[in-house]
């Protein structure tokens, strides 16, 4: 659509041309033949000029709010690459449980926040509420909690110092 | 050779065993422990009689396997903690600068990064609203035009810089120190804008509000939303902030605007800032009460669970230096005797009167010079230098000491449950020869 508003401006600018020329250049053997051209006003002249100028800068205008919608659209994509990295079932340690962790816990967060964390069974109880309080997950309770948090006190006990690599030994 | 592996697997799997093990009773390592301890690192350990229990060789202290690497448009290679919320930590060394790179900014996100607002960034509008007498719907070029501009270098720093020395570790993104910047921040004082609006007696508090979505994508709720109290607002140096280091802000920093509280925990910035309440009573958003960036006035067991009724709010963040010319796991040559150092010191509210470096353990200190910071909640920098007696392992502990006197901890104090204050002094392990 920015095209054709374009288009219109160039329409109109070769319309405002050519009334220019029509009035400057009317041959002086035509006169003589037919009724007299309509030779448009100075006032009418500028209005068709400014027209013509308006909707160039419209279309301009356009054209760089749609360059920018889509280059943030791009780069909403790029972002949205990075926040969402392919993970499959296997990033978590195998055992009883992991499947229904990893559909259940995936929905918001990646995996990256579950396997940084290492907690008591307890706190990983408290976490459950605290999720579901504060952040909307839907409730878990009875067998499927069990399973859940036994799986998450499992595999994600208390550690020390869970990051960074030794710089002297690999 | 055994021997020096399964001290080291142990340290990975038992770390309170292994350090009962390797560290006698007087917290110093001795014989084969020592001889064992030395041979993992692949060197001597020169001060290892000196080494206080209870604390493992800054080298030890973490299991191999390199943390992942950030790779995106326009940021450093910083240290990626979590995808989503993208999470990332600026490695000390690469926070050398006295004014901090826009790509060395640390990242911390509670939600999604909303889709850049692509039209002219001066029509997006803010509103403060609340305890006012005139509630204002100002668009980002009113702001410019109307209110002073001003420009300042401005810590901000993560309410959890520090985590990863809380023991037993605590729930939150395990940050080592690199969790702060010092930007120089283009804009307007919050307090002129508060002032505009006509603030009642009554505006006591603030609540902030941005545009990032609910990791759920439930619309109805927000990632994050902070307040503080008025007086924190109407400092000079509470910026809204609509420009970083000269330039818009980085959309994953918040473009176009954002709160700018220096000396504060972080979350009090708000990103991609849209709405400013004033309230009577402490805003209750998402971050606020129990043991949200809260810590506790009676010291709690660490490791022990509470709903956080009787703590605070954090306020001022506490007092922090870092090296930042020599980074943790630096090989030099061998003979290297003499170590010229430099790095910043902050302190939240105050600032910092001494730094001080120790390359035995804390068993002696050399002090540093530190300059006057070039304006109120800048960082500060720091330099100076220290000999070395010998070949060998070294850690370089840094400690600063703010205007009030305090000093930076050997270990995390308060533990708390989100593991928030940190401020144990950084340790940067280094090898000679
Ligand atoms: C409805 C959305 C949702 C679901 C479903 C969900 N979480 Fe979360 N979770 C969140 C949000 C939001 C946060 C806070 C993220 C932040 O601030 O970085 C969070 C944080 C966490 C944290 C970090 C807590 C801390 O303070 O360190 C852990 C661990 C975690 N979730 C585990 C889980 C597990 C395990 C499950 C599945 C049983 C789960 N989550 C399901 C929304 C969710």
């Amino acid at each position: 659509m920015s095209l054709s508003s374009l288009e219109k401006g160039a329409v109109g600018l070769a319309c405002a041309l050519g009334l220019l020329v029509l009035a400057m250049d009317v041959p002086a053997s035509r006169r003589a033949t037919g009724p007299a051209p309509l030779t448009p006003t100075p006032a009418a002249l500028a209005t068709a000029e400014a027209d013509s100028r308006a909707a160039a800068r419209r279309a301009e205008a356009e054209r760089l709010d749609a360059e920018r919608a889509a280059s943030a659209r791009a780069e909403a994509e790029r972002l949205a690459a990075i926040q969402n990295p392919r993970e499959s079932e296997d990033i978590l340690p195998a055992g009883h449980g992991r499947e229904e962790v990893f559909a259940r816990c995936t929905t918001c967060h990646n995996t990256a926040i579950i396997r940084r964390s290492g907690f008591t069974r307890a706190r990983w109880d408290e976490l459950m509420d605290w999720m579901t309080e504060k952040q909307g997950m839907a409730p878990l309770e009875g067998d499927m909690r069990g399973l859940v948090v036994d799986y998450l006190a499992q595999h994600f006990p208390p550690r020390r110092n869970p990051r960074n690599t030794n710089p002297f030994l690999n | 050779m055994a021997r020096e592996r399964s001290l080291l697997e142990l340290y990975a799997q038992d770390p309170e065993r292994a350090d009962a093990l390797a560290f006698g009773r007087r917290g110093a390592l001795k014989g084969t422990a020592l001889a064992a301890m030395g041979a993992a690192l692949g060197a001597t350990i020169p001060f290892a009689a000196r080494m206080p229990q209870g604390l493992l060789p800054a080298a030890l202290a973490q299991p191999a396997g390199g943390p992942a690497t950030l790779r995106m448009d326009g940021k450093a290679g910083l240290i990626l903690l979590g995808e989503r919320p993208l999470v990332a930590e600026t490695p000390e060394s690469m926070l050398d600068d006295d004014v901090t790179p826009a790509d060395r900014f640390f990242i911390r996100n509670n939600g999604g990064i909303p889709e850049r607002f692509s039209a002219d960034p001066k029509t997006w509008r803010i509103r403060i609203d609340g305890e006012v007498n005139t509630p204002l719907d100002l668009t980002l070029g009113e702001l410019e035009s109307r209110f002073e501009l001003v420009t300042l270098r401005l810590q901000m720093e993560c309410g959890g810089n520090g985590r990863n020395a809380f023991v037993p570790e605590t729930r939150g993104n395990q940050w080592g120190n690199g969790a702060i910047s010092n930007g120089e921040w283009t804009g307007v004082r919050l307090r002129d804008v508060i002032r505009a609006a006509g603030p009642k007696d009554t505006a006591r508090f603030t609540g902030h509000f941005g545009a990032d979505p609910h990791l759920s994508g439930d619309t109805s709720r927000q990632a994050i939303s902070r307040g503080m109290p008025i007086a924190k607002a109407m400092e000079d140096t509470t910026l809204i902030a609509l420009r970083l280091n000269g330039e818009p802000i980085p959309l994953v920093h918040g473009f176009p605007v954002r709160l700018i509280t220096p000396g504060w925990p972080g979350s009090l910035s708000q990103k991609w800032l849209n709405r400013i309440t004033l309230r009577a009573t402490p805003h209750d958003g998402p971050g606020m009460g129990g043991t949200s960036y809260r810590v506790p006035v009676k010291p709690i067991v660490p490791g022990s669970s509470t709903n956080g009724a009787d703590f605070v709010d954090i306020t001022s963040m506490p007092v922090r230096a870092l090296l930042t010319n020599m980074a943790h796991g630096t090989r030099l040559p061998a003979g290297t005797r003499r170590l010229d150092l430099r790095g910043h010191g902050w302190a939240g509210d105050l600032t910092v009167r001494a730094v001080h470096v120790s390359t035995d353990f804390g068993a002696s200190w050399a002090e540093m010079r530190v300059a006057e910071p070039p304006n109120r909640h800048s960082w500060q920098r720091w330099q100076g230098s220290v000999e070395l007696p010998s070949d060998g392992y070294f850690e370089i502990w840094t400690r600063a000491t703010d205007s009030q006197g305090r000093m930076q901890p050997h270990a995390a104090p308060n533990w708390n449950p989100q593991g928030y204050a940190a401020n144990a002094m950084a340790r940067t392990a280094i090898l000679v020869g």
